[in-house]
């Protein structure tokens, strides 16, 4: 499941230009139509990011064959700072650069770390402002719901 | 009334911060300088609680710092 | 399942293994209350990005030396704090001061020698001596006189103190956007008791930008002085004393935290504390000078039993690269007509790495004299006199400090920069202002000796 980064940002820019970008808005993330996505936007200098991530990677190992595709995006001004977060992580899932906040901008972020789930349609179902591990039992439940959908 | 400079100093300090308050600020995701642990409020406080305690006993005045607000902005 | 453990071998970094970047718990100090000898402090703790993981430890030891001969002190402090996995915050801290030296007792120098009883002395004679007070039976052991020579400033030499303070504070989130801040104090001397309790509200406005905070303090302090507390204004000789005295101050401050721009984040705090009760120094003592500028005997100091103290503090934090800076502001006013001026500058300045910094700092402040200060009293004025005290900290005066802070950050096994060492050393210097020059024979002595200390501090963080 490793599809071009690339294709990934011309797809939700693409569609972030086509249709407003208000929350409740459905988004069509064309390149992972039929997938669930989990997509975060994080930063290198975010506490709860740290703790995000080991999660997300066990998310990911766990959910991934059954269709779960989690998107990271950092919104670091500077790659390398970004390097050294990810050179503890080493995350399998995506990770996609926006230093200029654009991105984050257009899906509204309002607190790091942010995370969007959307389900298999490409509707925006969840938005979590936030991170603490008490919720993380949450998340999962709600992942496991939309995963269900078929 | 004799104002001091510090006076004047404060209250204009107060004026900016009010008048802007409404439009100030960053975006979630610029804070990386804020969330640096120097530019905590809460940076230091063994070293400021033993400087207050040394003022407490020397001088007339005591306090002033506060507890909450700029950081990452996290969660 | 959710933080699940990998097998040993794979490649990736497991939660059990992952250090996070621990945040320590704000012990940031509030205005407060009460300026006699006893010391009373209060600190709150409140969550703010903190995130959740093992406890995390931070520690002093700091060394305080008066120049002089004059007090001394040596205060170990350590403190605990932790963030839940729901975001609720705990700190506790647990000081112990010892303080040791002379303490000026607030006479005047003089051209002849003059003799004092410590304050357990009940007479200046050194036999012992059992007095009846209104609240019981006073049993003195035998008053350790001290003698000062002619010129010499009159210092108690047998100061002598310790004090043991514990705290708890507790923040909890109420939503995303509020947190909820309370905490208890309890402070421990020989002749001193002190209890408080705070409570706050703090809520961010402006995707975060903007944060009001709210706090009220509530003290209460009993006082058992050594000898028991004289009689306010009494003549000294005839150590007329009573037993212990209680103080009490409530507190409030309204605080406005401001992002200014992605480097610049200013506060503003407006606070105002009242005290009522006793609120003199037991120990303090003023000399009746007569026109020839000869000592022709001392009172006891007597101050209002209220004061309401406001102030307004302004702090400016900003960085740029390796470097960081923090100004602040402070004016304070109160009804015993003290105001005093308060501006600070420190500067970080990181190594490239970031794990070290130099930190040197600087501190200008101005005070002047309460209505009722006076450094002696006249003997051809009235012997009943309203409020007086001769007391330095209640007069007039500027003061500089100058510190230099060095930390360096430790490296673990596993490259982590888990902990962080520093040292810092300080110089503080009070110099009197208006300084009013004695009659008479007092004329060529020196009547406000200032102050100078040096206080050095090694700090230890993990």
């Amino acid at each position: 499941m490793s599809r071009s980064p690339i294709l990934l940002l011309a797809g939700l820019a693409g569609l972030a230009l086509a249709s407003p970008p208000v929350a409740a808005t459905p988004l069509h993330l064309a390149a992972y139509r039929g997938r669930v996505v989990y997509l975060d936007f994080w930063a290198s200098w975010c506490g709860p990011c740290k703790q995000s991530f080991p999660w997300m990677e066990s998310m990911s190992d766990t959910y991934a064959h059954r269709g779960l595709v989690i998107v990271a995006v950092d919104l670091d001004r500077h790659k390398g700072a970004a390097a050294r977060f990810l050179g503890e992580f080493h995350p399998d899932f995506q990770i996609l650069y926006d230093p200029r906040g654009s991105l984050a901008e257009r899906f509204k972020v309002e607190g790091m770390p942010t995370s969007l789930v959307i389900d298999r349609d490409g509707k925006l179902r969840y938005r979590h402002i936030g991170f603490v591990p008490a919720d993380a039992d949450r998340y999962e439940s709600q992942v496991k719901r939309l995963l269900a959908e078929k | 009334m004799h104002i001091k400079l510090t006076n004047l100093l404060l209250i204009a300090g107060g004026a900016l911060l009010l008048n802007g308050c409404v439009s100030l600020g960053v975006k979630p995701w610029q804070r990386d300088l804020l969330a640096r642990e120097d530019m905590q409020l809460n940076a230091e406080p063994l070293t400021h609680q033993i400087d207050d305690h040394m003022y407490f006993s020397k001088e007339a005045s005591s306090g002033g710092r506060g507890f909450a607000g700029g950081g990452c902005g996290c969660n | 399942m959710q933080l699940k453990a990998r097998g040993a071998g794979a490649s990736r970094a497991t939660p059990a293994d992952m250090r996070i970047v621990r945040r320590r718990l704000i012990a940031a100090s509030c205005a407060l209350l009460g300026a006699t000898a006893a010391r009373s402090q209060d600190a709150t703790g409140a969550a703010s990005d903190a995130i959740s993981g093992d406890w995390s430890v931070d520690s002093a030891l700091a060394y305080y030396h008066e120049s002089g001969g004059r007090v001394s002190a040596v205060e170990p402090i350590v403190n605990f704090s932790k963030t839940f996995d729901d975001g609720r915050t705990f700190s506790g801290e647990l000081v112990f001061d010892s303080l040791s030296g002379s303490t000026p007792n607030g006479a005047l120098p003089s051209t002849k020698p003059q003799t004092f009883a410590s304050p357990s002395g009940s007479s200046l004679s050194s036999a012992p001596i059992t007095y009846t007070t209104s609240s019981g039976q006073l049993s003195v052991e035998g008053a350790r006189i001290y003698t000062i020579n002619p010129g010499q400033q009159p210092m108690d030499p047998h100061y002598h103190d310790q004090r043991l303070a514990i705290s708890g504070n507790w923040g909890m989130p109420l939503g995303r956007l509020t947190t909820a801040t309370y905490g208890g104090k309890l402070s421990y001397e020989h002749d001193f008791l002190s209890a408080s309790v705070s409570a706050g509200i703090a809520r961010a406005f402006n995707e975060k930008n903007t944060t009001l905070s709210f706090q009220l303090n509530n003290e209460f302090d009993k006082l058992n002085p050594i000898g028991g507390a004289p009689l306010a204004a009494s003549d000294y000789a005839l150590f007329k004393k009573t037993g212990g005295k209680t103080k009490d101050g409530v507190g409030m401050m309204l605080g406005l935290t401001q992002v200014m721009n992605r480097r610049w984040l200013s506060e503003l705090n407006v606070s105002v504390d009242r005290f009522h009760g006793y609120l003199n120094d037991p120990y303090k003592i003023i000399s009746i000078i007569d026109p020839a500028g000869d000592t022709t005997g001392y009172l006891y100091e007597k101050r209002p039993s209220s004061r309401t103290r406001k102030s307004v503090y302004w702090d400016n934090r900003a960085a740029w690269g390796r470097l960081s800076t923090d100004l602040s502001m402070r004016y304070m006013f109160d009804t015993w007509r003290v105001h005093s001026d308060t501006a600070t500058l420190s500067v970080r300045w990181w190594n490239p790495d970031r794990d070290r910094f130099l930190e040197p700092y600087v501190r200008w402040y101005r005070q002047s004299a309460a209505d009722f200060y006076t450094p002696w009293l006249d003997s051809t004025g009235s012997r009943s006199i309203g409020y007086a005290s001769s007391d330095a900290r209640l007069g007039a005066f500027h003061a500089f400090t100058y510190g230099l802070k060095y930390g360096a950050k430790i490296r673990d096994s596993t490259d982590h920069m888990s902990s962080e060492f520093s040292i810092r050393v300080l110089y503080y210097r009070q110099t009197p202002d208006h300084r009013l020059a004695g009659p008479g024979a007092l004329q060529g002595l020196d009547l406000y000796p200032g102050l100078e200390a040096l206080l050095l501090q090694v700090g230890y963080k993990f």
